[in-house]
């Protein structure tokens, strides 16, 4: 039974990683590049305000044939430097590539994605207007006492950031 | 998208630090194809993933800055979210007690474990609000109204019998691929840790022992959540969290292979498997997507400031938070099985299709039906709004 050899592991990191010829290195680049281009135009006329709830993948579903193909291309590259990348160069890419894969709400949908969002900013606001966390004996309304007091320290930062930014609320639940 | 990108950087650290390997790179990208439970909208969860993770990297770390980042970040975790707070204590802990246990170093005697204990249990104890004690099993009283199920949507992914309960007709396939993912990966990394448990020679490695705590305590916080604390708030944070765990195990099972093609071939049959997972990201949508007829709904309830109002899914007013209808607003889970009727003061009933797709997949479709039922056979009811998606009545009360 082979055995956890944390050491050599940790040799091999650095042992496995064949660099890329530089021909190969710039196609697998172009490939990603590409793909990444690909994904991020094919949702540039969405504007969806409505899923139905026939859609069993929702949201997924309503993307492109031409997304997919960038996203093909993506993690064809991403699979072919896995072991050849360098660090940097992959760090890049997984970035990019995670980022486009969790932000599908943000470029094809018309409003914010979660209601959850509007909630959190709604709830922050009594401490934008007042400057603190509403205590158990203010006459507020429930939602405003509840939520900044059960997640104090996230409410003190969304206030912080949204009084010192001066930033759109709703613009910044979107993006 | 900075909140995806600061996680996907706690979340490389996470893996760079956990596999100190050129394998991290493969559990990097199954984690991001397979990890469905990742949010990363305006919420306290979204900013408590990155600051949980970041916490457990700093914990691993020897120096002590690093140990003195993991205190601060804990520190901002239990204020901010209690669920990432109890479970980064719970992986981190079990990991620690195990360690004090089987490798007895007085190095580990030293680590700011306990620290982190006390300050959760200090909070808990003399500062905390109700939610945050009911997280921690500290409240006297249940978190949730008894009609609300404390089975969130999430755990539909592995309660088999409730999928074809409650999402027959609506999601068929994804929750079923979930499972399957889900399935996958627990008995990938089971039989990983078994298999280097087996081995003596493996007993002492820290890794072993973190990677052991790490997925034991989700799997035993998760069974307390539903039998005894039962908020209904903590299982996604441990899906989540195991997801992330399992990726790395999973792929230290594949990498043992000595067989090249066979490992490649078992690591690209392994992202294949979580392209299936990642399909279903967003399979939840259509009961989350706010559209427009909800915010020109929202505006007309919110400027109806003398009534109450009762059911539908509704967006406050950001400009005017005190007119917001939210605040005046109860869910029909809130009143079942008490009817309309029975209401002295008048209210706004608000009926849309999105919030009964809500119902039928997590409260219950009956409630939705009961209300709907009594407001199309009552006579006191007049519509008051309509939009294609949302219909609003008015209801005077009995004093009217």
């Amino acid at each position: 039974m082979p055995s956890l050899n944390f050491v050599k592991s940790t040799t091999d990191y650095h042992q496995q990683a064949s660099p890329h010829s530089p021909a190969r290195r710039k196609l697998s680049l172009i490939f990603f590049f590409s793909g990444l281009a690909l994904a991020i135009a094919s949702c540039a006329g969405y504007s969806i305000n409505y899923i139905p709830a026939t859609y069993q993948f929702g949201l997924i579903q309503m993307l492109s044939p031409l997304f997919w193909f960038g996203f093909a291309l993506c993690l064809l590259s991403l699979l072919e430097g896995i072991n050849r990348d360098k660090e940097g160069v992959f760090f890049i890419k997984a970035l990019l590539f995670s980022v486009l894969l969790w932000n599908i709400p943000v470029l094809l949908l018309k409003n914010i994605y979660f209601w959850d969002s509007y909630s959190h900013i709604f709830e922050a606001t009594p401490i934008m207007l007042s400057g603190h966390i509403p205590s158990a004996s203010e006459t507020l309304p429930n939602l405003f006492r509840y939520y900044p007091a059960s997640f104090p320290g996230y409410h003190i930062l969304l206030t912080s950031i949204f009084s010192i930014t001066n930033i759109a609320l709703l613009g910044f639940a979107k993006s | 998208m900075f909140s995806s990108a600061i996680t996907f950087v706690a979340i490389w650290l996470f893996f760079k630090t956990f596999l100190p390997s050129a394998g991290y790179r493969w559990a990097l990208l199954v984690a991001i194809l397979a990890n469905i439970y990742m949010q990363f909208h305006v919420s306290p969860q979204s900013v408590g993933l990155v600051c949980g993770i970041l916490t457990l990297v700093a914990l691993e770390k020897a120096d002590s800055r690093w140990k003195a980042v993991a205190v601060l970040l804990f520190a901002y975790i239990i204020i901010s979210h209690p669920t990432t707070a109890f479970i980064v204590l719970s992986a981190a802990g079990l990991a620690w007690l195990l360690r004090m246990l089987l490798v007895k170093g007085r190095k580990i005697l030293a680590e700011p474990l306990p620290l982190l204990a006390v300050c959760w249990l200090a909070w808990s104890f003399l500062y905390a609000s109700p939610f945050q004690q009911g997280v921690a099993g500290l409240a006297s009283t249940p978190l949730t109204t008894p009609t609300v199920p404390v089975t969130g949507i999430v755990l539909l992914d592995v309660w088999i019998a409730e999928i074809a309960k409650r999402l027959t007709g609506i999601f068929c396939w994804a929750p079923r691929m979930r499972f399957i993912v889900l399935g996958v990966f627990a008995i990938g990394s089971v039989y990983y840790l078994v298999r280097q448990w087996l081995n003596k020679a493996n007993r002492g490695q820290k890794l072993l022992i973190t990677y052991t705590g790490f997925l034991v305590a989700p799997v035993i916080m998760t069974l307390m959540d539903i039998t005894f604390i039962r908020t209904g708030q903590l299982h996604d944070r441990y899906f989540l969290f195991f997801l992330l765990v399992a990726s790395i195990l999973l792929v230290r099972l594949v990498q043992e292979s000595s067989h090249l093609i066979r490992k490649n071939g078992f690591l690209l049959a392994l992202v294949f498997l979580t392209l299936f997972s990642f399909t279903t990201v967003y399979y939840q949508s259509s009961l989350f997507i706010i559209s427009d007829e909800t915010v020109s709904a929202s505006k007309f309830a919110n400027s109806n400031t003398a009534s109450q109002v009762i059911g539908g899914q509704l967006v406050p007013d950001l400009a005017d938070p005190n007119q917001s209808a939210c605040l005046r607003q109860s869910r029909f889970y809130h009143l079942y099985p008490e009817p309309l009727a029975s209401f002295t003061v008048p209210a706004v009933i608000v009926f849309d299709d999105h919030d009964r797709l809500r119902y039928q997949v997590w409260y219950g479709i009956e409630q939705y039906d009961f209300y709907a039922d009594e407001v199309e056979l009552g006579a006191d009811f007049d519509k008051l709004y309509s939009n294609r998606r949302y219909n609003m009545y008015w209801f005077p009360g009995d004093g009217d």
